[in-house]
């Protein structure tokens, strides 16, 4: 796991520097714009303002986070398609499952380390500016995002090591609703959501190994 | 692992099509039905009707079935025509053999509703509020440097250093206690608009459901116990919004659906009995005006128009069939061909995603099962049917349309690991 993991690193070190700084640069923005709006406005009319529209500040944060995770997804597992530079992987010593396994246990990972980044800057900003009650929605709705980019990353990862453009399209096709029902706004995310964001997460995880396994099965 | 990898991939399919397939075939077969208005006429003492016949002709009618012109109708509805009868100078001054001038009406007519996104979204509101001052020295209401909660006790937080000021706090907090108030509190209700002239304050529910209102005047904290206790129900959703005419301070909705008044009058308490209403289905709509109250009580298939007097005594009531406004033969075939689906409620924004089986569960499994023996007939035809085709008819068993589609969809490449293909 370890050589795969080094492997996986040297092959994507430049996109993990990007999506950390950019992602880091949109929090650092929205702490400035936040202060602003506190410096411009009496507090408590931003604090009702916020709860009487039903949303969150950092709603618009974690947009970033979840495309990014998209963007992982392409890049790492693009460059194994491209060329089908896969196949060489595949004569590692190691079971292509195992080490599919290892890939996108790679790619999770840094998604993880990227949402502990995201969700330390959220409550920094909010432990300036917001009272306790906002504060405490934080973890609820942004364990809901960790799932949605979980799934973002995992279909982008299985379209794009897909080598055929036709199975390529039909995956994107049979999956593109089930990204879609991340767009619609949920308030306070529960923790059935949660769970249901796990089970998906679940189902989508096990979506790469079918082009995976085609590449060992000779695709053309 | 292959199999399962290609299973999730048709898993993927049939949740993205249950909510996908069934929302454009909706979208592609709506139609506009023949509607109608119901109204409660004080004039007639019936309802009255204005019925849509097709795009352009409309019919003004009784519950009897006596016609009337438009400017007929107006005459026999003044309260909800009052605006078009003053502008013409016909507005009577004896409606139901009482003196209403127009001067009343415009002041008293006010229309309520209570829809259940708001009631979900009351419930799953972050609990912090404004108290604004109930006799303020300006005519527009001042927003305080300070949001309160209250949970086990009332807080004040103040916007600026996020503390809480204690001694504010306090204060509310015995206020309450001494006005027999039990924490934790429960519902709370209000107008938080800042932009409304007028300031009720908050309605809250106590531990033991009855309700208090909390409000501040030239600084001090009031609390009043009101006439809704316990033996009410147990309160749901506190509905306030500011009238100086209005005879009524908030109107209360119980989780068991019944609604209630809060008078001004002594803060006196007074059902409006509806019968079986569900709140969180289910949107009421209740007309004010000086002489009645007209509710409308609205489901999916059917509206109840309940008139009742100024003293909340029921007189009549009405029911319309409301029309499905989808094509009445391409609803039939929705409810065959998608056994369940998965839609986008928008009342409900803690959770938008709804899963829903067919009305006609019966005839679409057996529309499955069609498709499944015939999936299994059409590979059969070339190939040797092995388990992986009994699982496939069993899942389009299951999952009807969606799942035969997202297995044709991914077939040929699947088929190709399970050792046959079937459209070589």
């Amino acid at each position: 796991m370890k050589h795969i993991f080094y492997k996986e690193f040297i092959k994507l070190k430049l996109a993990i520097i990007v999506v950390f700084s950019v992602n880091i640069a949109v929090n650092l923005y929205s702490y400035f714009r936040i202060r602003v709006g506190f410096i411009m406005q009496e507090p408590a009319v931003i604090w009702f303002d916020i709860i009487s529209k039903n949303a969150f500040y950092f709603d618009r944060i974690s947009m970033p986070f979840i495309l990014s995770a998209f963007i992982l997804g392409v890049l790492q597992f693009y460059i194994e398609a491209d060329k089908k530079r896969f196949r060489l992987s595949c004569h590692l010593p190691l079971n292509e499952v195992v080490m599919t396994f290892y890939m996108q246990f790679f790619g999770l990972t840094i998604i993880f380390l990227l949402w502990l980044v995201d969700l330390l800057s959220i409550y920094i900003i909010s432990y300036v500016f917001f009272p306790y009650d906002l504060v405490k929605e934080i973890i609820n709705v942004f364990v809901y995002k960790l799932f949605i980019a979980f799934i973002s990353y995992m279909i982008a990862s299985s379209i794009s090591l897909e080598y055929s453009l036709v199975n390529k399209l039909r995956i994107l096709f049979l999956s593109v609703g089930i990204l879609s029902f991340f767009t619609v706004n949920v308030y306070k995310p529960s923790l059935i959501h949660s769970f249901m964001g796990l089970l998906t997460t679940l189902v989508v995880l096990l979506m790469i190994y079918f082009p995976a396994i085609n590449y060992r099965a000779g695709g053309k | 692992m292959r199999y399962i990898s290609a299973y999730s991939i048709i898993i993927v399919g049939i949740i993205s099509f249950s909510y996908f397939i069934p929302y454009f075939f909706s979208i592609i077969s709506i139609e506009k039905k023949p509607s109608s208005v119901v109204y409660y006429s004080p004039v007639i003492e019936d309802f009255t009707i204005i019925k849509q016949i097709d795009k352009n002709n409309k019919i003004y009618i009784d519950r009897v079935g006596n016609e009337y012109s438009l400017n007929e109708f107006k005459m026999i509805n003044p309260m909800m025509y009052h605006r078009d009868l003053y502008m013409k100078n016909d507005f009577p001054e004896i409606i139901g053999n009482k003196f209403i001038s127009i001067d009343d009406v415009q002041k008293q007519f006010e229309i309520v509703y209570i829809k259940p996104d708001e009631i979900v979204k009351s419930l799953s509101s972050i609990r912090l509020y404004p108290m604004y001052e109930s006799m303020g020295d300006t005519a527009n209401l001042e927003f305080p440097k300070d949001l309160f909660k209250i949970e086990d006790k009332v807080e004040f937080i103040n916007g600026e250093n996020k503390k809480i000021n204690k001694e504010k706090s306090e204060i509310f907090t015995k206020k309450m206690l001494d006005a027999g108030f039990l924490f934790p509190a429960k519902i709370i209700g209000g107008n938080v608009d800042p932009k409304k002239r007028l300031d009720y304050g908050y309605f809250v529910s106590d531990s033991k459901n009855d309700i208090y209102r909390i409000y501040q005047e030239k600084g001090e904290a009031k609390v009043k116990k009101t006439g809704f206790t316990s033996k009410l129900g147990n309160p749901l959703y506190i509905y306030v919004r500011e009238n100086h005419y209005a005879k009524h301070f908030a109107i209360i909705v119980t989780d068991n659906g019944e609604v209630y008044f809060i008078l001004k009058d002594n803060y006196e308490v007074k059902q409006m009995s509806l019968g079986f209403f569900n709140p969180y289905e289910n949107t009421l709509r209740i007309f004010i005006d000086p002489l009645n109250y007209t509710t409308k009580l609205i489901s999916t298939n059917k509206e109840l128009t309940f008139a009742f007097d100024n003293n909340l005594n029921l007189i009549s009531n009405y029911e319309k069939i409301i029309e499905n406004n989808m094509n009445t033969i391409l609803a039939t075939i929705f409810d065959i061909i998608f056994p369940f689906v998965i839609y986008d409620d928008k009342n409900n924004i803690d959770a938008p995603l709804k899963f829903e089986f067919s009305t006609k569960i019966l005839y679409s499994l057996s529309f499955s099962l069609v498709l499944s023996i015939s999936y299994l007939m059409f590979i059969g035809r070339k190939y040797k049917i092995d388990k992986y085709g009994y699982i496939d008819a069993v899942i389009i068993f299951a999952t009807s349309i969606f799942g035969l589609l997202s297995i044709l969809i991914l077939n040929k490449e699947r088929r190709n690991y399970f050792g046959f293909r079937v459209f070589s």
